[in-house]
């Protein structure tokens, strides 16, 4: 990484500020931003998770003891919808809104106006969303992929779903649009797109698939609002249509959509590891290329989500092998960050922690995934708990961890403090044995065939659920501490200095002090 | 897209090109949108 030279010592004047619910609402700060977009994905976080608990609640019995099935269902959809789309989506949109600017030595983002705009189409999105639990019929219940024809029979609140999923779409691909035209010209002078921090490289291509996807997404839930009221037949047999194509247009948008939610988590890992390992991240190159080349496979694989549905073997051999190659760009980074650690000078800060777990447990979801890929397996394995231990696996100890692993690095850059460090462990060994706990013994469930989306099940699966339910609510009511160290972290602690970590991590953002000025980058740092 | 990074002497330009590069960003994104629907308006049934 470049070596830079901030200006911003002698501009600390500049960080009057403005006050009050005003500051907020009408912010343009890249800043200000991006703590609301990180405390709107946190909060969102806590309410899907007590869907989630409501969730494991119901299975740690067989029977249905606790929740109307049809209630279990919203519970199910909208746990999903609102982790995806309000907790992991947003924040990542945060950590991007603090750390891009500060990373390439930009005053803000390029887009100021339109960042406040598509922060704030969340809440009303999210509202709506939500609002549908309180009206007749209850929420949202065809899971989150909304497959015609049971999602047109959703009354009341299907509507609202698909007013919501747009405004999401269309907050998301503001967000993308400012992300790219901020990296590709608000560079400071002499970083070229190879000194990139690795973070700004994994969010340009992230942005790229927002903007090529999230339209998609956009036409094919307009669609189904058509066929609802206005008796189009898009994807109604009885007028011409087809259901199954809604499927492909859904998952030409789904796949990329799990590369949206995973490629940032890599970037911040590439960040973390080699500061940790006092060591320059090994094959800066080879992971922009494998970055790349991941988004790129991302569009050519959608149909491995369907190989039940039937299709030709020429069509199932082409995506099981698509499928299989995205393992080859996967495993270059996976290398990458184990040779970066080797004979590194190591330590175990909490960030160091969350990736290490991240960089084992991802890869445990990446395997599940090449199982999934291989289209005979497929069928035995379609529609059950071993599809839902893949996708958490890659989504919690991945995307959440790094997150996290994130929030951890640079919290102390953002507040001014650092946090205890206690706690922090206490965080990272829980949640890491609990998530355990919780996902893996649904391998065992699918495996033994027990079906998804079911708030019943046979006597036979109960140990394994009992024993998931069990690490469900471990690893839910552990994520409070987390919440609490946030919350001491900016109240109070040791005085944080402008590198925070003994390690001297590269980077232009631990020029700057802690807590990073409201306005930086006045003037253009020198990078060589 | 070409970027001058070294050129901290003409805002203005800078100033436009990110404005067309968001204009041209936004319609990619809506020719996404309308194509899409139109591929199945346009399709055989």
């Amino acid at each position: 990484m470049a070596h830079a030279h901030s200006h911003d010592a002698a501009h600390d004047h500049h960080d009057e500020k403005p006050t009050g619910i005003k500051r907020w609402l009408f912010t343009t700060n890249h800043k200000d931003i991006g703590t609301m977009y990180l405390v709107f994905s946190l909060i969102m976080f806590f309410l899907g998770g007590a869907m989630a608990l409501a969730i494991r609640l119901e299975l740690f019995q067989p029977g249905v003891q606790f929740f109307d099935p049809a209630f279990y269902n919203q519970m199910l959809t909208n746990h999903a919808l609102v982790m995806i789309f309000g907790a992991v989506m947003p924040a990542f949109v945060g950590l991007a809104n603090w750390m891009i600017p500060l990373q390439i030595g930009a005053p803000d983002m390029a887009l100021p106006r339109m960042n406040n705009y598509s922060f704030w189409i969340l809440p009303f999105a999210f509202a709506m969303l939500l609002s549908t639990f309180f009206q007749p019929g209850g929420g949202p219940a065809a899971g989150w992929t909304m497959y015609p024809p049971l999602v047109l029979q959703g009354g009341n609140s299907f509507p609202f779903m698909i007013f919501a999923v747009h405004l999401m779409g269309a907050s998301s691909i503001m967000g993308a649009i400012n992300v790219i035209v901020t990296i590709m010209n608000m560079r400071a002078p002499g970083m070229t797109l190879l000194k990139l921090p690795l973070f700004c490289w994994a969010w340009l291509i992230t942005a790229y698939l927002l903007i090529a996807v999230m339209p998609v997404l956009a036409g094919a839930v307009t669609m189904l609002l058509t066929d609802h009221f206005f008796h189009t037949s898009f994807f109604n047999p009885a007028g011409g249509g087809d259901p199954v194509m809604y499927q492909h247009i859904f998952w030409f948008f789904g796949h990329p959509e799990v590369y949206i939610l995973i490629l940032p988590a890599f970037g911040i890992v590439s960040e973390i590891i080699p500061t940790f390992s006092r060591k320059p991240l090994f094959g800066y190159d080879a992971m922009v290329y494998a970055t790349a080349s991941i988004a790129f496979l991302s569009f050519i694989v959608w149909a491995h989500h369907m190989f039940t549905v039937g299709m030709p073997l020429a069509g199932q051999l082409f995506f099981m092998m698509s499928t299989m190659l995205i393992a080859v760009p996967t495993g270059v980074k996976v290398f990458n960050w184990t040779t970066t650690m080797w004979r590194g000078s190591l330590s175990f800060e909490p960030p160091m922690l969350f990736a290490i777990a991240f960089l084992f447990l991802f890869t445990i979801g990446g395997f599940s995934g090449l199982m999934l890929a291989i289209a005979p397996a497929d069928f035995q394995y379609h529609d059950t708990y071993f599809v839902v231990a893949h996708f958490h696996y890659v989504l919690v100890p991945g995307a959440v961890f790094a997150i996290m692993a994130g929030v951890y690095y640079w919290l102390p850059k953002w507040t001014g403090h650092m946090y205890d460090m206690k706690l922090a462990n206490w965080h990272f060994w829980l949640s890491t044995i609990s998530v355990n706990v919780l996902f893996f013994p649904q391998h065992f469930l699918g495996l033994a065939g027990m079906p998804r989306r079911i708030p019943d099940y046979n006597v036979q699966f109960t140990d394994w659920n009992v024993v998931s339910s069990i690490g469900g609510f471990v690893f839910g009511f552990s994520q409070l501490l987390f919440a609490y160290l946030i919350w001491k972290c900016v109240r109070e602690g040791q005085k944080a200095t402008a590198e925070v970590w003994d390690a001297k991590p590269a980077g232009l953002e631990w020029t700057v002090p802690s807590p990073a000025p409201y306005h930086t980058f006045d003037e253009a740092p020198e990078v060589r | 897209v070409a970027t001058d990074v070294n050129d901290r002497s003409d805002v203005g330009s800078r100033r436009a090109r990110a404005r067309r590069m968001s204009v041209v960003l936004a319609l990619v994104a809506a020719s996404f949108y309308v194509g899409f629907i139109l591929m199945q308006v346009m399709g055989k049934h």
